[in-house]
């Protein structure tokens, strides 16, 4: 092992020691190992931007552009410029300009990876299950697809009324909410069931995760602690 | 009239970038140059994040207040790593090494501390959520999913038990179906209450 | 009497309530819990507006503690709730409350507005007040006279002896009465005279704190301020509109008995007082709106926190839960350990690979040898362990084939980990490092435009680094977690769903993107950490898994047990008020 990777082990081992300890107490140590990753990611983000954003984007295409493309690149050197003097708390309304842009890029984006990402691909394949090719594709399964269809559609509607319910009622609510067809409030308890099944396989897959970093820790302790018992 | 303007703003910008969902071509160099124009304002705007992160610490530093070691050290690493990043380079390979190894053991230990947090809320699931159809069906599945993920139920390939605990690990996959739909809905409405600025990020009506 | 304590807020709620009042927090399972007063410290002590006039509102019950209020120099009012209080704890008032205080003096909101009032009627009842008991003395006087002239031919009757002097004598109800005070109707004179008071008590002069006296309505032992806190009882009484509180639930008892010893009256007497006093209080009775007065009852729980302890909810329960919570992560942490360091060949199970992982790899399998491949990096060093698991079968297939690799990353640390993992892979993987994007959907919404259109805008500068305009034959999005891969996929299938793209994802981020495969928007994915296992077992790696694989089995198991004997053992919660924010 080189002496390099040891340095950094036994750094990875206080830090790793500093962050435990908070299983037993909130400890200055634990904050100051906290502390100690904001201010070394921060740094680190603003040479990133720097370096990896701004630069290639922004100032080294204006070097090599013409006169003609400069004019285009000044533009985002405008904004970027708003945004800037906006900070300043007379001048707040400048920034209003570049955020109302920047609401409109992330606005639209965001409307078309739902709808076109998530909403009709996603509704095509709750109709999918209900095509007659995939359900006799294997006669000997053709009540599981019928099942797994009508599970299905019952499933999506009863978790989307679920939402619609979801919201905690105030007491003056509640009776308006009862006067709700009864339809959908059947459907809202059957979507809370396939929720609750849907939240506690997520519940696992995080504690999944979690224990595996668990898992890690514990590993880079005890082979630490086995290289220093092992070299006494 | 300045509502009006950067509603403008917003409006056209959102159109032009919606457009692009439905003509591709046409709108290809006018939603590149748009993109870009928007990379440049997010990492500016990240850039101005930092620095008032910075200034607030800088300001505890001053003024001594609670927990100004913590802001020094903070402000200290921000600094050093700072530096190095722009004498050395993100490339360079001691630099690398600086960052990930603080970061890769700092945030593993945060996360192996939810391990335990997670296992405290498991013992006390019942006991805070009370006998509910939503408690019991969510316990039920994350036992069933950990009891699938360790690998400790399984069947034969080809036969009816093979089918029926496909059947079983497809029941996640419906509530989370529900939860896409319901969240490209939200995310839809969200969407279009911005770009008609009847609603901003900042909370402004 | 009863309530539910809030275990969020610690704000009382009464025995029928599911929810709470204020927060709206659940009160399932809530014990109910006495108010029962300490020994050493009443409750009333702790919190006079409490203990026995919680129906009034809030302000009313402010203004009652005139003597308490002193008018600061800088025109704000002082508040002293806590008479033992020194001074030196006086001036230790938290910055919030200052704060609250300067927005009063300089701001001209309703709240500042409203502290003006609520001002101006402290002067204005300390000194009109105090004018009208002077101006009153020989009324008062003429008024005793005549209730002694009445009473003259029957002898005093003794209070009796077991009654405690704060209770109501027989002849006042006990419930409250439904009529109010504006519509007072005639009743039968009072037969009793009134006792004649000691000389050395302070409110003899007071008109108000002998009627009540005389019905056994104020405790004799009340300090000097009991004139004036009847004075505002009075007020509380004839408010033209009451709170709503008062209308849904009633007057408080005290209010009642005020009420009732008033209408008990005789009629002329009455008459006499209502006339005397109605002109002389119409100048200070406050007009709110109900906007205010929310304000002003926010404003006075605050004050109300400064210095008065009140008891809030602490659960305890009759198990050690802590005990119980270190036992089990002692056994997980020695569970773990002894999997990981134990050595041996043996495990629980092996497990089976997901569809989607199988799909993946099949995909790769079938890459032609000059392919070219986007790694897109979108997770946190905190994941790099299990992404380093997850990403191991396919990447190794990826070096195996010989494919050009170009790597992206939307997260801040995604070049770090990138060629740290890379690295890691055979003698390392050789790629393309195509920048750093600092908005996920930015990122995907750039390349998938680049992709679209395979052009960047004609007559402008090409930038260095930026445009993921590339014919690649594939993506692969490693994610942490749901959301980063989701809007990778949402843009993807979006505006170039011809692209093949894979899923490389850590065990949290699995169940949510399994829509996405089942779709067919993803040609596959290994979705987290048992598919990598039984991948890298179909590779004829798993010795290499094997420890942590055991390791894994043995966390898993504890938390079923957890989930299990939780749900089994659940032991009843119950609450004990502790008490907090008093200094």
């Amino acid at each position: 092992m080189t002496s390099s990777a040891v340095i950094w082990g036994v750094i990875g081992f206080l830090l790793t020691v500093m962050i435990l300890s908070y299983l037993i107490r909130d400890s200055l140590f634990f904050r100051l190992a906290t502390y100690l990753l904001i201010g070394l990611t921060a740094g680190y983000l603003v040479v990133l931007l720097v370096n990896r954003v701004l630069l290639p984007q922004l100032i080294w295409p204006m070097g090599a552009a013409s006169w003609s493309q400069r004019l285009w690149l000044l533009i985002p050197i405008l904004l970027a410029g708003l945004l800037l003097v906006g900070q300043i708390p007379r001048l707040a309304l400048l920034s209003k300009i570049p955020l109302a842009y920047l609401a409109g890029l992330s606005a639209a984006v965001a409307i078309g990876g739902a709808v076109f990402g998530t909403l009709v691909p996603q509704g095509q394949a709750v109709l999918d299950t209900f095509d007659p090719y995939r359900i006799y594709a294997d006669p000997q399964l053709v009540w599981m697809r019928i099942l797994d269809a009508g599970v299905m559609i019952l499933g999506v509607v009863g978790t989307l009324s679920y939402f619609h319910f979801g919201q905690p009622l105030q007491e003056t609510k509640r009776k308006r909410a009862e006067d709700r067809p009864q339809i959908l409030q059947v459907f809202s308890k059957i979507g809370e069931g396939f929720l609750g099944i849907t939240l506690g396989a997520v519940f696992a897959g995080v504690f999944s995760t979690a224990l595996l970093a668990l898992i890690d820790r514990i590993a880079v302790i005890g082979g630490m602690l086995g290289q220093f018992l092992g070299g006494l | 009239m300045k509502k009006i303007l950067f509603g403008a703003i917003t409006l056209m910008v959102g159109l032009v970038v919606l457009a692009g969902f439905f003509f591709q071509d046409p709108f290809g160099p006018a939603l590149t140059l748009i993109y870009q124009w928007g990379l440049v304002l997010v990492a500016v705007g990240g850039l101005i994040g930092l620095g008032t992160l910075a200034a607030f610490h800088i300001r505890n530093i001053i003024q001594q207040k609670k927990g100004w070691i913590s802001s020094a050290v903070l402000l200290a690493a921000f600094l050093f790593s700072l530096i190095a990043g722009f004498v050395l380079t993100p490339q360079n390979a001691f630099y690398r090494d600086l960052i990930l190894n603080v970061q890769v053991p700092v945030e593993t230990s945060l996360l192996a501390i939810l391990a335990a947090t997670l296992l405290y809320a498991s013992l006390q699931l019942i006991r805070t959520r009370g006998w509910t159809p939503l408690s019991i069906a969510f316990m039920a599945s994350a036992v069933f999913s950990m009891l699938f993920n360790l690998g400790l139920i399984q069947t034969a390939s080809g036969t009816l038990g093979e089918q029926v605990l496909m059947f079983f690990r497809r029941l996640p996959l419906v509530g989370a179906r529900g939860v896409l739909i319901g969240m490209a809905l939200g995310g839809l409405v969200m969407g279009l209450r911005f770009l008609l600025s009847t609603d901003h990020p900042g909370g402004e009506r | 009497m009863a309530y539910l304590i809030c275990p969020e807020c610690g704000a009382h709620n009464p025995l029928e309530e599911e929810q709470c009042r204020i927060c709206q927090a659940s009160l399932v399972g809530v014990e109910a819990v006495d108010e029962p007063p300490s020994p050493e410290e009443p409750l009333e002590d702790q919190n006079p507006f409490e203990a026995e006039e919680h129906d009034l509102s809030d302000l009313l019950q402010g203004l009652k503690l005139d003597d308490d209020f002193e008018i600061d120099p800088q025109g704000l009012p002082e508040i002293h709730l806590d008479d033992g209080a020194g001074e030196g704890e006086q001036d230790r008032t938290p910055e919030w409350l200052d704060a609250v205080r300067k927005r009063a003096q300089e701001e001209e909101d309703s709240v500042g507005d409203l502290i003006r009032r609520v001002e101006s009627a402290q002067e204005s009842v300390a000194s009109e007040g105090k004018g009208q008991h002077n101006d009153f003395e020989s009324w008062l006087q003429k008024l005793r006279d005549e209730a002694r002239d009445k009473a003259a031919g029957s002898a005093p009757k003794p209070e009796p002896p077991g009654e405690p002097p704060g209770e109501p004598p027989a002849g006042l109800p006990g419930e409250p009465s439904a009529e109010t005070p504006e519509t007072p109707e005639p009743v039968e004179p009072v037969s009793e005279p009134e006792p004649e008071p000691a000389a050395d008590e302070p409110g003899d002069s007071d008109w108000l704190t002998r009627i009540r006296k005389a019905h056994g309505i104020i405790d004799p032992e009340d300090g000097p301020n009991a004139a004036s806190r009847s004075l505002l009882d009075w007020l509380v009484a004839l408010e033209d509109n009451p709170p709503e509180e008062e209308e849904e639930g009633g007057l408080s008892d005290e209010t009642q008995q005020i009420a009732t010893g008033f209408e008990k009256l005789p009629m002329d007497i009455t008459r006499q007082i209502r006339v005397a006093l109605e002109p002389k209080l119409t100048p200070q009775a406050l007009t709110l709106s109900r906007e205010e007065r929310e304000q002003a009852d926010l404003l006075s729980t605050l004050i109300a926190d400064e210095k008065v302890a009140r008891p809030i909810a602490q659960r305890s329960y009759r198990v050690g839960v802590q005990w119980i919570n270190l036992l089990f992560l002692l056994i997980l942490v020695a569970g773990i350990g002894l999997a990981l360091f134990s050595g041996g060949t043996a495990s629980l199970a092996q497990p089976q690979p997901s569809a989607g992982g199988t799909a993946l790899v099949n995909w790769v399998a079938g890459l032609p040898a000059d392919a070219s491949l986007l790694l897109v990096f979108d997770y946190q060093p905190a994941y790099a362990s299990e992404m380093a698991q997850v990403a191991a079968p396919i990447l190794t297939g990826l070096a195996e084939r010989g494919v050009e690799i170009e790597v992206a990353s939307s997260a801040a640390s995604g070049p770090l980990l990138a060629d740290a993992l890379l690295a890691g892979i055979g003698d390392g993987l050789a790629y393309t490092d195509r920048g750093y994007y600092p908005m996920a959907s930015y990122g995907a919404y750039g390349l998938a435009t680049g992709l679209a259109t395979g052009e960047t805008a004609p007559g402008l500068p090409e930038p260095t680094l930026g445009l993921l305009a590339g014919d690649y034959d594939g993506l692969l999005i490693l994610s942490d977690s749901f959301e980063g891969a989701q809007t990778w996929i949402e843009q993807l299938s979006a505006r170039s769903p011809e692209t093949p793209l894979g899923i490389l994802a850590t065990s949290q981020a699995a169940p949510l993107l399994q829509p996405y495969f089942d779709s067919g928007q993803v040609v596959g994915g290994v979705s987290g950490y048992s598919d990598a296992v039984a991948l890298a077992g179909e590779r004829g790696n798993s010795a290499e898994v094997l420890p942590r694989w055991r390791a894994y089995q043995v966390g898993g198991l504890i938390l079923v047990a957890a989930l299990l004997l939780g749900a089994v053992f659940t032991p009843a919660p119950r609450t004990s008020p502790r008490k907090r924010g008093g200094r």
